[in-house]
């Protein structure tokens, strides 16, 4: 059982409808795209495998719908999440507006250890397009507020950013899932054999 | 880690090994003697346990409505096959319309289960094929009904669960090139052939003694089933671990019992004929289940069953089936009993006592003793987060006494009576936080031994440290 230790990240992404969730999602996993909306239902998820620092990873990477409501997910669904994605259109200030309550209903769902610290990654999709309504500096001041939260503007359709930052998602991932592993470590040893015996013939006194 | 090398006994005296274990005193044992197996399963039990929340009030309520569907991928699995995690009370009783939507669901959707699910029902054979077709089917449902409701949650809930199915599916035939089998969701892994251990093992399917060097055999890594290489094709038995990760709930009906004749004088698991006639092949009843069984799939193991403990606060250990026995083993630990729901006067009048001192004590630790407490706490995560859920093994452990391993011995008299900092008539020394009997301690001079000893130690460090 022990030698076969498999790391899951289990991510799950989260945002409006129609930000661009599942065609993220596509793009990393299946380097994919598709200008036909087709509404996710329920959620759906993809698993991928990727080196992070030399170690190999899965991803587990979970889609959700947009028009969901959180509480139809359920709790279970949430619990164990290693990272969550906040997913916004850059053209739709709506969509920015609502990661705060996206942001709030997972950390209320998840309730993970240190919500403080519970690796979030914000994603501004769609910037291959021209209507632009949400300045970066606007998003890299909410990341600033909600502790440090790593932001990246990203298109699906032209394929930018996107492995970057799905590498940064495992890696926050993957650091969230050996902070808990910290507190499986052996509690103090108590050493029995005794190393001072040595030190005390040493002495010249 | 316990309880299983019981065999296929024929009467219940002899079925020696008790299957409880003391609790805390066996988790500091694991974290500092384990090597390999034992601290995985720790670390790995941990990881579930730390993600996973306390249940407040407000998370209480939407869980109580959503069946806990948790996803569970073989890779979790394989790594925590004694993962806890604490979800919700689920009892027959309170959720029971929650319940019959997803009967109705499952309906719908042509997959039926019972508490065991039994192996008629295709849910667990399904092919990859039949899995995407329902997942379709569940999608077109979802569409269907209104947002917001109770039938629309159960409907995602049973969609992520089938997608999560299709998932192992897609794993299983790839880990099956590594000479893992897969059968009835098990993961069979092949025995080497010197078995190490010295206990006899028998085979789950036939209850015949698996000789080691004769015999090619197999171990379930999740639920520790294991069977002749020769009895794999005719596994019957579900692997538990299936049960614990997607509803982790028990039956809390005192042996639900239906009698024989509506089991059609056919054990409840291998369906062969079983009647009070053939001496041979006596019913054994399972107090867990109240179905009966044929001997070679209930072997009159002893477990302490959960419904007993929680309306009867009765921990005698009785009869059931090896499937109940490898489900309340997986079981064991994990925070699902809702104590204030399930039984409010146990809650009130007995375990008051008891369990709050308990977890008072394990409170202060936490705050007193952040680092070190907390680790040797982590299978127990669960009572320093929420106040109502409890697994099995906390209450096999109230009853027992609290954890004795992390008691004191009062220092000044010698006596071998284990104190707790909340004990009556003890004093805790502010310095190093020992404890001491009261009396002891004002009887000598109000000195505290231990201090004195560090303090000595200290001297004498620093001496040498001016010698060198």
């Amino acid at each position: 059982m022990a030698s076969r230790k498999k790391i899951l990240l289990k991510v799950i992404i989260l945002g409006d409808s129609g930000v661009g969730k599942t065609s993220l999602m596509n793009q990393f996993v299946n380097k994919k795209f598709s200008n036909q909306y087709k509404a996710t239902i329920g959620a759906d998820f993809l698993t991928k495998e990727v080196m992070v620092d030399d170690r190999l990873v899965t991803m587990q990477i979970w889609d959700t719908a947009g028009q969901e409501r959180f509480q139809s997910l359920g709790v279970a669904f949430y619990r164990g999440a290693d990272c969550c994605v906040l997913c916004y259109d850059v053209t739709s200030p709506n969509s920015f507006k609502s990661l705060d309550s996206w942001r709030d209903e997972f950390l209320i769902q998840a309730s993970p250890r240190d919500p403080d610290h519970f690796p979030f990654v914000v994603l501004g999709n769609k910037i291959d397009l021209e209507n632009r309504a949400v300045s970066t500096k606007r998003a890299q001041q909410w990341c600033h507020s909600k502790n440090e939260v790593p932001y990246f503007e990203t298109s699906a359709k032209e394929a930018i950013n996107v492995e970057l930052a799905f590498q940064t998602i495992a890696r926050n991932a993957l650091a969230q899932e050996s902070e808990v592993e910290l507190y499986n470590e052996f509690p103090d040893q108590i050493k029995l054999t005794n190393d001072n015996k040595a030190k005390q013939d040493a002495c010249s006194c | 880690m316990c309880g299983d090398n019981d065999g296929p006994t024929p009467s219940p005296a002899t079925t020696t090994h008790s299957a409880v274990t003391t609790g805390m005193g066996e988790v500091v044992h694991n974290v500092s003697y384990g090597v390999g197996d034992t601290v995985h399963n720790v670390t790995a039990g941990v990881k579930r346990l730390l993600t996973s929340p306390p249940v407040n009030c407000d998370s209480m309520v939407t869980e109580e409505e959503c069946p806990g569907v948790l996803p569970a991928t073989p890779r979790n699995s394989m790594l925590s096959p004694v993962a806890d995690n604490p979800s919700c009370d689920q009892s027959p009783g309170t959720d029971s319309e929650t319940a019959e939507e997803e009967a109705a669901i499952n309906d719908e959707l042509g997959l039926t289960e019972d508490h065991f699910s039994q192996p008629e029902d295709n849910f667990l054979c399904m092919s990859e094929e039949t899995l995407e077709r329902s997942i379709e089917k569940c999608k077109l449902l979802i569409l269907q009904c209104e947002e917001s409701t109770t039938r629309r949650r159960a409907l995602v809930h049973k969609l992520i669960q089938l997608r999560l199915r299709l998932q192992e599916t897609h794993d299983a035939s790839q880990i099956a090139s590594t000479g893992v089998l897969f059968r009835m969701s098990h993961q069979l892994q092949p025995q080497k052939p010197p078995l190490t251990r010295t206990s006899k093992q028998y085979c789950d399917k036939c209850a015949q003694i698996i000789w080691g060097v004769i015999h090619i055999s197999y171990i379930c890594v999740l639920c520790e089933y294991r069977c002749h290489g020769r009895c794999v094709e005719n596994i019957q038995r579900r692997c538990a671990s299936v049960r614990v990760n997607e509803d982790s709930c028990y039956i809390l009906r005192i042996c639900p019992e239906v009698g024989l004749s509506a089991q059609n004088y056919k054990c409840a698991e291998c369906k062969i004929l079983i009647t009070n006639k053939n001496a041979w092949c006596e019913p054994r009843r399972c107090d867990y289940t109240g179905l009966h069984y044929c001997p070679a799939c209930h072997w009159n193991s002893r477990m302490v069953m959960p419904a007993r403990v929680i309306h009867n606060w009765d921990f005698e250990e009785r009869l059931v089936s090896r499937q109940a026995k490898q489900f309340l083993l997986l079981m064991k630990n994990r925070p699902v009993l809702h104590m204030e729901k399930l039984n409010p006067h146990l809650f009130k009048f007995k375990l008051r006592e008891d369990l709050l001192v308990m977890k008072q004590y394990l409170g202060t630790c936490r705050t007193a003793q952040e680092s070190r407490m907390l680790r040797q706490l982590e299978e127990r995560q669960h009572f320093v987060e929420n106040a109502f859920m409890f697994s099995l093994q906390d209450l096999v452990d109230v009853n027992s006494g609290v954890c004795q391993g992390k008691g004191y011995i009062c220092e000044l008299c010698d006596g071998s009576e284990i104190i707790f900092p909340f004990d009556g008539g003890v004093v805790v020394c502010t310095g190093c936080s020992t404890v001491l009997h009261h009396l002891c301690y004002t009887s000598r001079s109000s000195k505290c031994p231990r201090c004195a000893r560090q303090e000595a130690r200290r001297k004498q460090e620093s001496t040498d440290n001016l010698c060198t």
